[in-house]
């Protein structure tokens, strides 16, 4: 009975997630040695870009979880104005309400102990089809969507087919 | 008891006559007061407002900035006034209207923008080469047949996604990353190949 | 850890896939949004949110909001929530029994639309033969019941064996009577339970002693016989547990402490009183207070609170994953997503620190330079103004230099003991060595 709320909590999630998975979403700890690490597969939101393309990531979460949330980094190479260029997603819902770097987020929609990892995955989901034009982590993903978007488009499409190995 | 009240009229002392430093060390010339907190100097002005936030919270590290920002407007930026509304529980929660200036980048603590400063990953492979799903690829595209057999499957793995094995969740749980993977390459093999028959129809 | 309860790891997505999956959302509803767990000790905050009591104490120490609705909130304002307390009970102990039915494949028999209570109790009785009880008997066992109604899925043998054991329970002496339900009792109050079960009841609800009031078929009869409200405080055991036990005064409440103001030796001295260990640097004190205050405070808002001894035992969890005793490789993994986590480590303190005692250094070295100005010496034509300076400058002097001493002072009480040692011990020092190269003000 050794077990803590945040390795209670993400066995629940995992299983909640395993059984009835949100459309487009795999997640899952990379070994249950570890609850703390977890990888999920995201698919790109139809109609978008990046469409048709699997991008995978890492959720490292604290021992404190859910009061402070997870750190989410893209495993392969996405090309997005809110992802750094090391794969960091800068997303509203993974900061704390009490650390804003940008001053654009309100704190409604950054992170609360009442969000989750589904949560999370289909908020950077939506996040894939709409940047963020306010806060971007990569300045040249952001410049390129807003000045020349066919461009940004294309980029994406072959990103993603690189991704596939195609 | 007695060492609290002590360390508390003592904290009290000190945290007033910070405030006094600061108000003589930046506003030498002009009169306590609001006006003299939101200074004509604005670079001056920030500096003493960060030490202020820097203090205060070093003082109540479980606030966070724009709350403290907000009480120090709300005080004029009476640090001593702010600190004594924080300790009686009289704080606010600031409007979301309220705008704080951003902190200083250059004092800002590295970790907020560590992430940024991260050196970059060499590039990563591709999802089959990471996932070692080549063999699979070559299965499914061997036979189309087999292709249709594993989708038909995939509902079924699906209703006993949750096992009371960890093993077993295990490989459930990567073989619904392979097959979504998998998946997501067939489709897009084929949309591959539709452009190309469209290309090859055009010309 | 292999199989440390992964079967209790139930939510509500297990009704998704039966018939009734609309008890998802009544499961929901019951769990807590932060631990996502069944309430425990349900709390109700002013913003009329419902959190475990220890979960909102959590979350209100890292944030002071409503995770809910991030409006203000704080730990004073929170009351306890019983009646949700009591619906958490009164729903997790049937749910297995719930879960069970609605798993089972739908009987063939027709008898499943209309009225299946009175149908179940038809069965039994005409399966066993000498079944001796009134219904009202029967009524006045709900597990035995509830068992029964499963029987007649899973067929003719348990239903007989149910039969049987239906004829034990009007007996006015009941020896121990172990109903082959695939119950156990609890070893402390005897309530029975699922085998999975019992860990977590010896943590959360047992009420510590032996109960003889729980399993009294006797009786509940005898009540049951004469009153026909009895029903209901048959399907409700832990409110009746609950009410034997209220006699017991709750514990006294430990107030929060403003860790800034405490000095090392008297926050050590809080814990030695606490009978908590003190080992780790100050930072590790005050969360292990801040731990203990917490587990202890939401303890008390328990109904049926828990000893010493146990509460001890969370601590001793806490300390081994988030405390002193914590793998720390992980947690160097994880301190970016800790930005803003209250729970600083030391480092982190002291880098903190470490800038804003610089600045302080640069204020005694400013002040110094104002001083020095004050000289006649460096007048050249600008007496005046200089002299204005001068009566500010020299008040200045007098009351700044005991206040950076002192305010160094409180520093070093959040800090670490190098800084303390450097800062309090010789301030003097470090301006005298500056003495001579600073000859301007230092722009900080």
């Amino acid at each position: 009975m050794a077990q803590t709320t945040a390795h209670r909590r993400l066995l629940g999630e995992y299983k909640a997630l395993s059984t009835n998975p949100p459309e487009g979403i795999t997640a899952g700890p990379v070994s249950e040695d570890d609850m703390f690490v977890w990888e999920a597969l995201i698919q790109g939101p139809e109609g978008t870009p990046f469409e048709g393309g699997i991008f995978p990531a890492e959720l490292k979460f604290p021992r404190d979880y859910p009061l402070a949330p997870p750190k989410m980094t893209f495993l392969g190479e996405i090309f997005h104005p809110n992802v750094y260029t090391n794969g960091v997603v800068c997303i509203s819902i993974l900061h704390p309400p009490g650390d804003d770097p940008n001053q654009y987020e309100h704190a409604s929609e950054r992170w609360s102990p009442i969000q989750s990892v589904e949560k999370i995955l289909i908020s950077v989901m939506s996040m894939l089809a709409e940047p963020n034009d306010e806060s971007p982590a990569n300045i040249e993903a952001a410049k390129m969507w807003r000045e020349n978007r066919a461009d940004y488009e294309q980029r994406v499409r072959d990103g993603v087919r690189r991704m596939l190995g195609l | 008891m007695a060492d609290e009240q002590v360390s508390l009229t003592s904290l009290v002392l000190i945290v007033v006559l910070g405030g006094l430093v600061i108000r003589y060390l930046f506003f030498p010339s002009s009169a306590a007061g609001p006006e003299a907190y939101r200074g004509r100097d604005s670079a001056a002005s920030s500096r003493a407002r960060e030490a202020a936030v820097e203090r205060i919270q070093q003082m109540f590290p479980q606030l966070d900035r724009r709350a403290i920002l907000w009480e120090l407007q709300r005080s004029g930026g009476n640090m001593a006034a702010t600190t004594e509304r924080i300790l009686s529980g009289r704080m606010e929660t600031p409007p979301v209207t309220f705008q704080p200036p951003p902190p200083p980048r250059s004092t800002t603590p590295s970790s907020t923008s560590q992430t940024a400063k991260a050196p970059l990953r060499p590039a990563e492979p591709d999802l089959i080469t990471r996932y070692k799903l080549q063999d699979k690829i070559n299965y499914d595209s061997g036979s189309s047949s087999s292709v249709a057999g594993q989708e038909s499957a995939v509902p079924g793995t699906k209703t006993k996604a949750w096992s009371s094995n960890r093993d077993e969740r295990q490989t459930a749980f990567q073989r619904r990353r392979d097959e979504m993977i998998l998946a997501a390459r067939r489709k897009m093999e084929a949309k591959i190949a539709a452009e190309k028959a469209a290309a090859s129809g055009k010309e | 850890m292999n199989n440390d309860g992964f079967d209790s790891v139930a939510d509500s997505t297990d009704w998704l896939a039966t018939p009734l999956s609309g008890l998802s959302a009544v499961e929901a509803a019951l769990r807590c949004q932060i631990c996502k767990d069944f309430y425990r000790t349900p709390m109700l905050t002013s913003c009329n949110h419902t959190f475990c009591s220890l979960c909102i104490r959590r979350a209100l120490s890292a944030d002071g909001k409503c995770p809910l609705c991030r409006a203000g909130e704080q730990e004073m304002k929170l009351r306890s929530n019983w009646s949700m307390e009591e619906v958490v009970a009164a729903f997790t102990q049937t749910r297995s029994a719930v879960l069970d039915f609605a798993r089972k494949p739908p009987p063939a028999l027709p008898t499943r639309t209309d009225t299946p209570k009175r149908k179940t109790d038809d069965l039994v009785m005409d399966d066993g033969d000498e079944q001796p009880s009134s219904s009202s008997q029967q009524r006045s066992s709900k597990r035995l019941r509830s068992s029964a109604r499963l029987s007649k899925t899973r067929g003719i043998e348990t239903t007989a064996e149910m039969a049987r054991q239906e004829a034990h329970v009007p007996d006015p002496e009941p020896t121990p009577v172990e109903p082959d339900d695939g119950l156990v009792a609890c070893p402390i109050c005897w309530r029975r339970m699922k085998a999975v079960q019992v860990d977590r009841h010896i943590d959360t609800s047992c009420p510590g002693e032996p109960q003889p009031a729980p399993t009294p078929p006797a009786q509940l009869l005898r009540s049951s016989s004469s009153k026909p409200t009895s029903l209901t405080s048959v399907f409700a055991p832990s409110s009746t547990i609950s009410s034997n036990n209220k006699p017991q005064p709750p514990p006294d409440r430990l107030p929060a402490l403003n860790y800034s103001m405490l000095r090392e030796t008297q926050l050590r001295k809080e814990l030695v009183e606490q009978g908590l260990s003190t080992s780790g640097n100050r930072g590790m004190l005050e969360r292990r207070h801040r731990e203990w205050v917490m587990i202890w405070n939401a303890n008390c808002d328990s109904q049926r609170p828990r000893r010493r001894a146990e509460l001890l035992h969370d601590l001793d969890v806490w300390e081994r994953t988030l405390g002193s005793r914590a793998p720390t490789g992980s947690r160097a993994a994880n301190t970016g997503a800790q930005i803003r986590d209250k729970d600083f480590d030391g480092a982190a303190w002291a880098a903190k620190h470490d800038t804003s005692f610089k600045d302080l250094i640069a204020n005694a070295r400013r002040t110094r330079a104002q001083a020095q100005v004050t000289t006649p010496d460096e007048g050249d034509g600008k007496e005046s103004s200089v002299n204005e300076t001068i009566n500010i400058s020299d008040d200045e002097t007098k009351t700044v230099k005991p206040t950076v001493e002192k305010v160094s002072d409180t520093l070093g009480l959040l800090d670490t003991e190098r800084i303390v040692g450097v800062s309090v011990g010789d301030p003097p020092t470090i301006i005298q060595l500056e003495e001579g190269k600073e000859s301007e003000p230092v722009p900080i």
